[in-house]
C-alpha cells in the first residue's frame, strides 16, 4: 500500500531544475533509501517532503491526503539532519521533550519520552548537554527527538555521514532495529551505496533530477538499470559503448577496452538495439589475468582474439596498485593500454604475483556472458 | 477550545507576516525622519540654497584653501597614523597570536583599553602626560631649568599622529590575531619540507593568507582617523584640522551652513567609498578560510639562552618584549595619569577628593551650563534611552532579517534584507558631526532644538550606535545553525515558539553585548553631542572638553575618572559575557 506518494515533482535552483518530474512511492512500514551522488537533489527532495522547501510543481500525498502546501509544523514528520543538530542550550532530556511539549495533543508524553530514550539507549545521558556527548550519541539524541513525537514518517538525511567509522555501523543497526520494532516508515537519504545496502528494504537511485531505478535492495544491486545507476552503486569496470563497427561483415561494439563481436554471449544485444545501449560492465571476480612475459622482452603489439566463451585480450598493462584481500580475493588495479594513445583503469582478480609499478603483458580472459550491458 | 485553536492559527499565520512589515515600517520611518530627511536638508543647503555669500558657492567652497588644506590634512594624517598603527600593531598582533604566556590575556585587555574609552578621555590623558605643562615637559623644565617645554603636542602634526596611533592600535592587533591563527601551518610545513627559506615562506605562504586582514585593519584605521574630531579639535590649529573639525568650525563658528553642508557631503562620499572597499575586503578575508583541519597551536614563549650566547631568534624576541613593555606603559600611563591627577590633593591638604568637590560645587555651573550632578544624570539618562531605542530597533531589524529563512525556503535571495542593508549602510558612512549637522539643519528653527535638544542628542547617539550594536547581534544570530530552526519546525513549533525557545536563548548574549557597546558609545560620545548640546543638556564628555580650557587638569581628570569607570564597567561585563568582539 502506497503511504507517501510523490508525483511529477519539479524544483528549480539557480535557473536549473535539480528535481525534474520526479515520481516516488513509499510503502507503509518500509525503509526506503534514496541513493544518489552529492548535489543530486536528494536533500532538497527530503526538505520538500518535510515542507521546508516549496516545489515549483508536483504533488505529495500522505495516505492519499494531499500535503504539498501543508506547513511543516502540521505534517508531523520526524527529521534527523546530516550534522548533529541538537539545541545546544538544552539537555538531552529537554531536546527530546521539545517536540512533545509543542504537541500538547499527544497523550502520555512521559511514556513516549521513556520509550524513545530506551529505544536509543540514552537512559544514562539524559542530563547531559550536547557538547558533552560524542558524535554518535548526539545523533542518537536527534533520532530520539524525532521518534518521540511518533511521526507518520521519519526522514533521515545522511545521518551517519558525520560520525566516525566505528560508530557508523552501530548507529545504522540501531536505526534498522528501531524501524523494525516500531514499524515506522523511513525515508533515508545517503550517497553511500554500502550504507544503503546495509540498511534498505528498497533503494531508489536518483540522478539527473529523476528516480532512475526503484527496487528491492538486492534487485538493484544485481541488475542496475543503467550505466549511471551502476556507477552510483559503486560497480567497477564500467565503460561506455562508443559505437558499432563492421569488421568483415561481423558487427563489433566498440568500447575503450576493445571491440566485442555481437555474436557472442549476451542475448539481449542485437544489431537493431545496440544503439540503445550505452555502457558495458565487467564484474571483477569473473575474469583473470595471465602474465605473458616481462617488459624487457620484445614488446608485443596489443591484439585481441575471441572464441565462443572467452574474450582474450593481449594487452600492455601497468600495475598501479595491489589490493590485498584474503588469498582468493587479491585484486590489482591496472592501467591497460588497448591502443598506444589510450589508457583505462581496470580492477582485476590477481592470479599470480605482481609487482606494483611494473609494466607487463597480460592475457586477459573474460567470460563474455558475464558482461553487463546497459 | 476550538476558538482558542483558531485564534492560535490566525496568530501563527498573521504574525510572521505582520511583525516584519510593521517593524520594517517603523525602522523605515525612524531612518527617514531622523536620517534621510536631515540628509536631504544637508543636500538642500549644499546645492539648492542661494549662496549666503559669494564664497559659499560649491566651487568656491571646494576650492577654498582652508578647506583644501583640511582635506589634504585628513588624508595625510590618516595615512601616517594608519602606517604607524600597522607598523607597531602587526608585529605585536603576530607575537600575541603566536605565543602563549602568562599575562597574555592581560596584555590584550590593556591594548584594548584606549579603544573602549571616549576620545576626549584619551586626549586628556595625553595632555596630562605630554602637554605643555604635562608631566614629561615639567620634568624636563625642572631638570634643565628651562622655562620652555621640550616639545608641544599642540599644533604639532606628530602629536596628533601619536595620539591617533595610541587610540587605534588595538584595531590592528585585534584583526591580525585571528588572521594569524587562521594561517594554514600545514602549508608552511610543506613549504619548509620543499626547502623554502623563512623569508620566502613568509611572503609566498603566510602573507597571502593574512593580507586581507591587514587590508581590513588598514581601511578601518584610516576611516577612524580620517573622521577624527575631538583629538584634532583640541590639538590642531587652523593649519591642522580634519574635514570633520572644519565642518564643525564652519557651522558653529563661521555660521557658514552651506560650506559645512558641502564639505559634509564630500566627506560622506569619501567615507562611502572607503566603507565599500572595507566591506569588500572583509568578505574576502572571511572567504579566505582555513583549508586545513589542524587546530592552531600556541607556542610557549620563553627566552632561551644557548650555551655561549643568545641566539638570533632570542635577540629579536627580547627586543619585542621590550617594545611591548614600552607600548604598554605608553598606554597605561595616560589612563593612570588621569586617576593620579584626579586624586592628587592640592598642596598643603590631604583631601584626595578635592577635584571632585570642586566639580560638584556650584562654582562651575556657569562654565558647564549645568551642575555636575545634572550632567552625570544627563549622561546616564541619554545612554539608557539610547540603549533602549537602539535595542528595540535592532530587535525589529532582527525580525526582518529572520525573513530571509522564508526566502531561503524558496531558494530565493531575500529582497527585504537587501533593501534593509542598503538602507542602513548610509548612516554608517556618515560621521557623527555630519549626523548632528543634518539634525541641526532640520530642527534649528524648531522648538525641539531650543527646548528639548536632548531628543536630538539621543537620536544622534542611536544613529551612531546602531551599526555597532546590529553587527554584534547579527553576528550572534548568523551563528545559529539553520537546521536547528528546520528541526524545530518539523517538531511542530510555531514561529514565535522557535524564536522564544531556540533563537533568543542563543542570541541573548550577543544582544546584551550589543546593548553594552551602545551604552559605552553613548556615554562617551563627543562629536555629535558637542555639536548639538545646548543649555542644561550637557554630558560628561562635553563637560570634560569645557574643563580643559581651565588649564587645571585636576577638574577634567576628576570628571574623566567617572567616565572611565562607566566604560570599564561596561567593558568588564562584556568580557565576562565571553562573547566580546571589538566594535569593529
Amino acid at each position: 500500500m502506497t503511504f507517501l506518494k510523490i508525483s511529477s515533482l519539479r524544483l528549480k535552483y539557480q535557473n536549473e531544475y535539480i528535481l525534474d518530474q520526479l515520481n516516488l512511492s513509499v510503502q507503509k512500514g518500509e525503509l526506503l533509501v534514496l541513493l544518489g551522488e552529492s548535489g543530486c537533489g536528494k536533500t532538497s527532495l527530503l526538505k520538500i517532503v518535510l515542507g521546508l522547501l516549496q516545489p515549483e510543481e508536483g504533488t505529495i500525498t500522505l495516505e492519499g491526503i494531499p500535503i504539498t502546501t501543508l506547513p511543516p509544523q502540521k505534517r508531523k514528520m520526524g527529521y534527523v539532519p546530516q550534522a548533529q543538530v541538537l539545541f545546544p542550550h538544552m539537555t538531552v532530556k529537554q531536546n527530546i521533550n521539545f517536540g512533545l511539549e509543542v504537541h500538547k495533543e499527544i497523550p502520555n508524553s512521559q511514556d513516549l519520552y521513556s520509550k524513545a530514550i530506551k529505544l536509543t539507549q540514552l537512559t544514562s545521558l539524559e542530563d547531559r548537554y550536547p557538547a558533552e556527548l560524542s558524535g554518535g550519541q548526539q545523533q542518537r539524541v536527534a533520532l530520539a527527538r524525532a521518534i518521540a513525537i511518533q511521526p507518520q514518517i521519519l526522514l533521515l538525511d545522511e545521518p551517519l555521514s558525520s560520525i566516525d567509522a566505528s560508530g557508523r555501523e552501530e548507529l545504522a543497526l540501531t536505526i534498522r532495529r528501531i524501524q523494525q520494532e516500531t514499524h515506522t516508515t523511513i525515508l533515508y537519504v545517503t550517497h553511500n551505496h554500502q550504507e544503503a545496502r546495509l540498511i534498505a528494504d528498497r533503494i531508489a537511485v536518483i540522478f539527473d533530477g529523476k528516480v532512475q531505478q526503484l527496487d528491492l535492495s538486492r534487485a538493484v544491486y544485481d541488475s542496475p538499470a543503467n550505466y549511471t545507476v551502476a556507477k552510483i552503486l559503486g560497480k567497477e569496470n564500467i565503460w561506455p559503448i562508443l559505437g558499432v563497427e563492421n569488421l568483415n561483415g561481423q558487427p563489433l561494439i566498440t568500447t575503450p577496452v576493445g571491440n566485442f563481436p555481437l555474436s557472442l554471449g549476451n542475448r539481449s544485444l542485437t544489431v537493431e538495439n545496440v544503439e540503445t545501449f550505452t555502457a558495458i560492465g565487467l564484474p571483477v571476480q569473473k575474469y583473470s589475468l595471465i602474465k605473458l612475459e616481462n617488459s624487457d622482452k620484445e614488446p608485443i603489439l596489443p591484439s585481441s582474439h575471441t572464441n565462443e566463451n572467452l574474450k582474450i585480450m593481449n594487452l600492455i598493462c601497468k600495475v598501479d596498485a595491489l589490493i590485498e584481500g584474503d588469498n582468493d580475493s587479491d585484486k590489482a588495479l591496472l592501467t591497460i593500454y588497448p591502443r598506444f594513445d589510450e589508457s583505462i583503469k581496470i580492477l582485476v582478480k590477481k592470479a599470480e604475483p605482481l609487482d606494483c609499478g611494473s609494466l607487463c603483458f597480460f592475457l586477459l580472459e573474460i567470460p563474455f556472458e558475464d558482461f553487463y550491458i546497459f | 477550545m476550538r476558538q482558542e485553536k483558531r485564534h492560535i492559527q490566525i496568530r501563527d499565520k498573521i504574525f510572521p507576516v505582520l511583525i516584519p512589515i510593521m517593524g520594517a515600517l517603523l525602522v523605515f520611518l525612524f531612518f527617514l525622519f531622523l536620517f534621510y530627511i536631515p540628509l536631504g536638508k544637508v543636500f538642500e543647503f549644499a546645492f539648492w540654497t542661494t549662496p549666503q555669500t559669494e564664497d559659499s558657492s560649491i566651487w568656491n567652497v571646494l576650492g577654498y584653501s582652508l578647506n583644501l588644506r583640511a582635506l589634504q590634512f585628513s588624508f595625510l594624517e590618516a595615512l601616517v597614523s594608519t602606517v604607524g598603527c600597522l607598523l607597531i600593531g602587526i608585529p605585536i598582533g603576530i607575537f600575541l597570536a603566536h605565543y602563549k604566556f602568562k599575562g597574555r590575556r592581560a596584555i590584550l585587555n590593556i591594548l584594548t583599553i584606549p579603544f573602549v574609552l571616549p576620545s576626549i578621555v584619551v586626549l586628556l590623558g595625553f595632555i596630562i602626560v605630554l602637554g605643555d605643562g604635562g608631566w614629561i615637559n615639567s620634568l624636563w623644565m625642572f631638570l634643565s631649568g628651562s622655562s620652555t617645554p621640550l616639545f608641544s603636542i599642540y599644533g604639532n602634526f606628530m602629536g596628533i599622529v601619536i595620539v591617533h596611533i595610541f587610540y587605534n592600535i588595538s584595531i590592528a592587533v585585534q584583526l591580525i590575531i585571528p588572521a594569524w591563527q587562521q594561517v594554514d601551518f600545514d602549508m608552511v610545513d610543506v613549504a619548509r619540507s620543499l626547502g623554502a627559506s623563512p623569508t620566502k615562506i613568509f611572503f609566498k605562504i603566510i602573507f597571502p593568507q593574512i593580507k586581507h586582514a591587514i587590508l581590513s585593519a588598514t581601511l578601518l584605521i584610516f576611516i577612524y582617523t580620517f573622521n577624527s574630531f575631538a583629538i584634532v579639535l583640541f590639538l590642531g590649529n587652523v593649519r591642522l584640522q580634519t574635514l570633520e573639525v572644519r565642518i564643525y568650525k564652519l557651522m558653529k563658528v563661521g555660521f557658514d551652513f552651506q560650506g559645512g553642508a558641502i564639505l559634509a557631503i564630500l566627506q560622506m562620499v569619501i567615507n562611502l567609498a572607503l566603507l565599500g572597499f572595507y566591506s569588500q575586503t572583509l568578505r574576502k578575508s572571511r572567504g579566505n578560510s582555513k583549508t586545513s583541519t589542524r587546530n592552531f597551536e600556541y607556542r610557549t614563549f620563553q627566552i632561551r639562552r644557548s650555551r655561549s650566547s643568545l641566539t638570533f631568534h632570542t635577540f629579536w624576541r627580547i627586543l619585542l618584549v621590550i617594545f611591548l613593555g614600552i607600548l604598554l606603559s605608553f598606554i597605561i600611563l595616560p589612563i593612570l595619569a588621569i586617576f593620579i591627577s584626579a586624586f592628587t590633593p592640592i598642596a598643603g591638604s590631604n583631601d584626595v577628593f578635592y577635584g571632585f568637590r570642586l566639580i560638584f560645587s556650584p562654582n562651575y555651573v556657569p562654565l558647564l551650563g549645568a551642575s555636575t550632578l545634572r550632567i552625570l544624570w544627563n549622561t546616564l539618562y541619554f545612554a539608557l534611552l539610547t540603549v533602549g531605542i537602539t535595542s528595540a530597533i535592532c530587535l525589529i531589524i532582527l525580525f526582518i532579517y529572520r525573513w530571509k529563512y522564508r526566502a531561503i525556503s524558496q531558494y530565493r535571495p531575500s529582497s527585504l534584507e537587501s533593501v534593509l542593508t542598503v538602507f542602513i549602510t548610509l548612516p554608517m558612512a556618515t560621521s557623527s558631526i555630519s549626523l548632528a549637522l543634518g539634525l541641526f539643519l532640520l530642527f534649528k528653527s524648531s522648538v525641539i532644538y531650543f527646548e528639548a535638544t536632548w531628543i536630538l542628542i539621543i537620536c544622534a547617539h542611536v544613529l551612531i550606535s546602531i551599526p555597532f550594536a546590529l553587527r554584534t547581534i547579527l553576528n550572534a544570530y548568523n551563528r545559529i545553525d539553520m537546521e536547528l530552526i528546520n528541526v524545530a519546525t518539523t517538531l511542530g513549533a510555531s514561529n514565535w515558539h522557535i524564536f522564544r525557545k531556540i533563537e533568543w536563548p542563543l542570541i541573548k548574549r550577543g544582544f546584551l553585548v550589543g546593548a553594552l557597546f551602545t551604552f559605552a558609545i553613548s556615554v562617551g560620545e563627543f562629536g555629535a553631542t558637542y555639536f548639538l548640546a545646548r543649555g542644561e543638556y550637557e554630558t560628561l564628555s562635553v563637560s570634560i572638553s569645557k574643563l580643559l580650557i581651565t588649564r587645571n587638569m585636576q577638574l577634567p581628570a576628576s570628571m574623566a575618572s567617572i567616565l572611565i569607570l562607566f566604560c570599564f564597567l561596561a567593558f568588564f561585563i562584556i568580557q565576562k559575557l565571553g562573547d566580546y568582539q571589538l566594535k569593529i
